[in-house]
């Protein structure tokens, strides 16, 4: 690193990144008394003891003595980037009005981090040390590079000026995935929404994720769905607190709508809207903190398209070839009104409908509904399920399919008694 | 006395030789003890008094010695030896082996470089990735780096809108990560049986190509008596080296044979595995008449015996510290005796790398020298002692790659030539195995240090499930074997004291294997069950599992654990107390209170002013607070007020980083302590420490 230009100056510069400490790992080899390299004395002892081990553990390799930052090691989004910048008087001479800038440039910004501003050093002995501990919660992805600079006065001659420069890349270190789910049974008005977040670790070390939290959008609340029920100190992830490299997580939060002047329930608004953003926090190695806020959530309401078809009744199973009927709710969720028309097709493997293709349903306004009971006949034992359903509005000779809308388990009859 | 002697050597072909005329005087009081020779080769002898009439039948001869200089002896020690030759080729070559001081020609370092460049590639990668941290970041250097510079990332926080959609595609994916564990565990189950069947390939290929070990020994028992008697006087001194040995005196052999042999029982118990113990039990009955096949057999061998760089010397050389050369006052391979005196005392001045080489010099004269391994030698209790000498200074050297390489052919130490019973005549009455309990611990840990952290999970828990099971024989007052062989209360007792203990110990080596693969959950699971088995060291052990805690980030349960053990231990318990105040450091610095941090270390020394881990921590906390001045000045005056205890690889490795942090004349002052430590230690000083480029 002495580049030639450098040895000009009176002054040197050095940078290191302060990761945090960490435990001495030794390597311990014991042997007991009677083996040839003991060294007498009772008890288990380390063939090579070295300071690092801890006392009356011989065996034991995660000692008491901390060791320095081995290298510059990894950054995250949303840690705190600490270095250390030192500024040396290599020279015998005193050097006067030190000034010493650091600065961070990322792909989009200049940030100044310290000395912008500062009155100068007014001199620096031979050996003395400018030293200084730098911090900077890392807000961006990609390549920074910490600019340092150094202005100063050597006692003959002009003002003399040197820049080093590191450069070093933030990585990210989540991986946040995001579903919500709505419930069931009324999917048009719904007025509570779940949402499931995957957190998934990718750096290199376990991670402890300390807190995730969802801050809701003004016009929802939110109730956190991660606490034992019984008791709320404790978390549903049990005794294991942190999270392995690829290794996800998953939240589960419920969001309810505040109530709307004037009426009683609140309802999620349709189409794309904002949730919230989750906020989140984690610790790794020795306490190193990361936090990230996500952007903003965006719910697409529920794509039911213009008819929705729930099943309202079905039985869990029925005996080998023997009719079943079963019950379903057709809504509309569009604004004009459908002329229906229901016709059958091949209902899968296993399943054969009963009764007539083609049946008109009749009229059906935005918003009403109408129940249809169905037929059929079970002819393959085994889990199956009901296909083939289509739904034609004759008005704009639309067809909706509706597959997989149930299950239902056929069984021999003797399995049954 | 009436008596003349006879001497066996080390080599096996002689060993078996004694071995089979023993059984012949089977009738006959047999006094066995061991001789040290003098010289490196046959260092391990064995002589056996017997009655006169049967001087006749046994006799063994001393070839004329082949070696000519000083200088060729290495590499003829290094050579497989033919059978004949090999016997007692060295008794008169002994005055030779003495003081070569300084004599060691910097040739055969060069000479031998390449064997040892390789091995040593790891710690010098380790120097480079730890070196100054502005090196890899000195954007000259680093452009290639520049992954993420084209991409337009404004917006810091992370996009979650993009994979809102990924999640339905993936949610199969997401389930399937949920049982990594048991597919791991299949995983090792395979390997392992993979590896069964190859070994069993091999010894098949070997039983076809070479011969078969009951001839060489017929042909010897034709030979034995045609040789002549061993010149006995000529032999330098005669001592014991092994605890369980009686010396050669008066004393009626049986009556010191059965003092010894209470400890020896408890220690070298041992369960065989079924086929094992089958083949053992034949050959008590046959009297040993019965040779093993060789898939009975253990065949080690070394895998090179190429001289060890002794690395601090080459970089004295280097920075041109000639002074510091000629001051350099430790042993070397050539001033102590091959034999395992000179062993200890190269272990015990800290010279490793010659401890590596007189181990292959010793092994090497027992048959099981270079390319050796896979062929058939005597193994006895004193060459499976040089063996774990020798594993547990390459785990040392960190040369793990050639200790699991050399640690294969022991395996589970389950073959049948490694149990006393094998060998009826030689060890009468003598019951258990030859291997010493730590050497099986440390051959079960070897693999994890090759990142194959699953076998020795297996073969921990493999020691671990034995150890259980003599445990639990004991506590129904039967002997470690499960039989009612009348052996005292005392004697159980002792014995069960000494085997709840390996248990724990093995229960330590798995803790530190589950911490090395990164399963902290487990490990400390481990560690808490320790604290209370161990009961001695909880406090130790509960301040361990709190450290995990926080390495991990875990701060709470830190915590946690810190405060448990501060409510647990009394007042007036001074270690307890240094140990919380200790804890609340560690805990201060994860929290970034290093001024608070720095208090709780300082509060230490007041205790106990010569706590070195208080200090280096206080210098830690220094540098965080912005102080490198202090902290180095600490560190320093600690390194130079007590040097030979405080010059340890970890606290210069601290020691250099501030070095080069502070001033751009750090390399003269990392020369410094080189030549410190030249001048102190031995050659198995792992240099890389003092990060000199």
């Amino acid at each position: 690193m002495d580049a030639p230009r450098e040895k000009e100056h009176l002054l040197s510069l050095k940078v290191m990144r302060l990761t945090k400490p960490s435990f001495v790992l030794s390597c311990p080899v014991i042997c007991e008394q009677q083996d040839i390299f003991s060294r007498g004395s009772d008890g288990l002892q380390d063939l090579l003891p070295k300071l690092g081990s801890v006392q009356g553990l011989p065996a034991v390799a995660l000692g008491e003595l901390l060791t320095l930052p081995q290298n510059f090691g990894s950054i995250y989004l949303g840690e705190t980037f600490s270095c250390y910048v030192s500024v040396h008087n290599d020279s015998s001479q005193i050097v006067k009005d030190i000034l010493v800038k650091t600065d961070l440039q990322t792909s989009s910004q200049r940030l100044a981090l310290s000395g912008s501003g500062a009155t100068p050093r007014p001199e620096l002995e031979p050996e003395g040390c400018i030293d200084e501990v730098i911090q900077h919660e890392v807000k961006e992805l990609g390549t920074h590079i910490l600019v340092c600079a150094v202005n100063y006065n050597p006692p003959s001659g002009d003002s003399m000026y040197f820049r080093k420069f590191f450069k070093f890349q933030v990585l990210k270190p989540l991986d946040v995935k995001t579903k919500f789910y709505s419930t069931e049974d009324n999917l048009v008005h719904s007025d509570e929404v779940y949402l499931e977040a995957q957190i998934q670790n990718i750096t290199q070390s376990p991670m402890c994720i300390e807190k995730v939290s969802l801050e809701p959008a003004p016009e929802y609340t939110v109730t956190e769905l991660n606490l034992q029920p019984d008791d709320s100190d404790s978390s549903i992830f049990g005794a294991i607190t942190y999270v392995n490299p690829m290794d996800t997580r998953q939240y589960l939060y419920r969001l309810q709508a505040k109530p709307q002047q004037g009426s009683e329930r609140g309802t999620f608004t349709k189409g794309v809207s904002s949730i919230g953003k989750l906020d989140i926090v984690w610790k790794t190695n020795l306490g190193e903190r990361g936090r990230l806020q996500t952007s903003p959530l965006q719910r697409v309401s529920p794509g039911c398209g213009d008819i929705k078809l729930v099943v309202l009744q079905i039985p869990d199973s029925i005996t080998l070839q023997s009719s079943f009927k079963f019950l379903c709710k057709l809504t509309s969720c569009c604004e004009r009104t459908m002329d229906l028309k229901l016709n059958l097709q091949k209902a899968g493997t296993g399943l054969s409908w009963m009764g007539i293709s083609g049946k008109q349903l009749g009229k059906l306004g935005p918003g009403d509904s109408l129940q249809i009971e169905l037929s059929m006949l079970s002819t393959i034992p085994g889990l199956q399920s009901i296909s083939g359903l289509r739904i034609i509005d004759q008005n704009l000779k639309r067809t909706y399919e509706h597959d997989d809308i149930a299950q239902i388990f056929v069984h021999h009859a003797q399995t049954a008694a | 006395m009436n008596h003349s002697g006879f001497i066996a050597s080390f080599h096996h072909v002689t060993r078996i030789a004694a071995h089979y005329y023993a059984r012949l005087l089977s009738g006959n009081k047999l006094l066995e003890f061991r001789l040290r020779n003098l010289f490196g080769c046959s260092s391990l002898l064995e002589i056996t008094k017997m009655e006169e009439q049967e001087e006749t039948l046994i006799s063994i001869d001393s070839t004329p010695p082949e070696v000519d200089t000083s200088s060729g002896q290495l590499n003829n020690l290094s050579q497989p030896k033919p059978f004949d030759t090999s016997l007692f080729d060295q008794p008169s070559q002994q005055t030779e082996t003495i003081d070569l001081i300084g004599a060691d020609p910097p040739s055969a370092g060069v000479q031998d470089s390449t064997g040892e460049v390789t091995e040593e590639k790891d710690a010098e990668e380790f120097v480079k990735e730890s070196s100054d941290p502005t090196k890899a970041t000195d954007p000259k250097e680093s452009q290639m780096q520049n992954q993420f510079t084209d991409e337009n990332l404004t917006n810091v926080i992370i996009d979650t809108q993009s994979e809102v959609e990924e999640i339905n595609l993936d949610s199969d994916s997401v389930v399937e990560k949920t049982s990594p564990s048991d597919r791991g565990d299949q995983e090792i189950d395979n390997s392992e049986l993979k590896l069964t069947a190859k070994n069993n390939l091999n010894t098949e290929e070997l039983l076809e190509g070479s011969t078969p070990l009951p001839e060489i020994v017929d042909e010897l028992a034709k030979d034995t008596p045609d040789r002549r008697p061993v010149n006995v006087p000529k032999l330098p001194s005669v001592t014991t080296f092994h605890k369980g040995n009686t010396p050669w005196d008066d004393e009626d052999p049986f009556l010191s044979a059965i003092s010894n042999s209470e400890a020896d029982r408890r220690q070298d118990a041992w369960l065989p595995s079924e086929s094992t113990l089958n083949v053992l039990q034949s050959r008590v009955n046959l009297q040993g008449t019965d040779y093993a096949s060789r898939p009975d057999l253990t065949m080690p061998g070394i895998s090179f015996d190429e001289a060890q760089v002794d690395t601090l010397k080459e970089l004295l050389y280097k920075y041109h510290i000639e002074d510091d050369v000629t001051k350099r006052k430790r042993l070397t391979l050539d001033q102590v005796t091959r034999d395992l005196d000179g062993l200890k005392r190269l272990l015990n001045d800290g010279c490793l790398r010659s401890a590596v080489q007189l181990t292959g010099l010793l092994l090497t004269s027992v048959g099981q020298g270079k390319g050796q391994s896979g062929m058939p030698s005597q193994n006895t209790a004193e060459s499976i002692q040089i063996w774990f000498t020798r594993l547990a200074l390459l785990v040392k050297l960190r040369q793990f790659s050639t200790a699991e390489l050399e640690s294969q052919p022991f395996r589970d130490f389950d073959k049948p030539d490694l149990y006393y019973q094998y060998y009826p005549a030689l060890y009468p009455g003598r019951k258990g195995s030859m291997v010493p309990f730590s050497f099986r611990v440390l051959v079960a840990e070897i693999p994890q240090f090759v990142s194959q952290h699953q076998q020795s999970m297996t073969r921990l828990y493999a020691l671990l499930a034995t150890c259980q099971k003599i445990v639990s024989n004991l506590s129904q007052g039967l002997d470690e074997y499960g039989e009612k062989s009348g052996v005292s209360e005392e004697y159980i007792k002792a014995s069960l004291i000494l085997w709840k203990n390996r248990v724990n110990r093995v229960q330590y080596s798995i803790g530190n294997c589950l911490l090395a693969m990164k399963d902290y959950y487990q490990s400390i699971k481990v560690f808490q069950s320790l604290s209370k088995t161990d009961s001695l060291n909880w406090c130790q052990i509960e301040s361990l599992v709190g450290r995990i805690y926080l390495q991990l980030g875990d701060l709470k349960s830190a915590q946690e654990t810190f405060t448990g053990i501060e409510k647990m231990s009394e007042a007036d318990d001074q270690s307890a107390k240094i140990q919380v105040l200790i804890n609340k450091g560690f805990l201060r610095m994860a929290q970034n209170m290093y001024t608070d941090a720095h208090i709780q270390f300082s509060e230490v020394i007041k205790l106990d002013p010569g706590n070195f881990t208080a200090v280096n921590n206080i210098s830690v906390c220094l540098l965080y607070m912005g102080k490198l001045k202090s902290a180095l000045n600490l560190l320093e005056s600690l390194v130079n007020d007590e040097p030979d205890k405080y010059l340890d690889e970890s606290i210069l490795f601290n020691l250099c980083t501030l070095y080069e942090l502070e001033s751009s004349k750090s390399a003269n002052k990392k020369q410094q302590l080189l030549g410190m430590a030249a001048k102190r230690k031995g050659d198995g000083f792992n240099v890389s420490c003092l990060k000199l480029p």
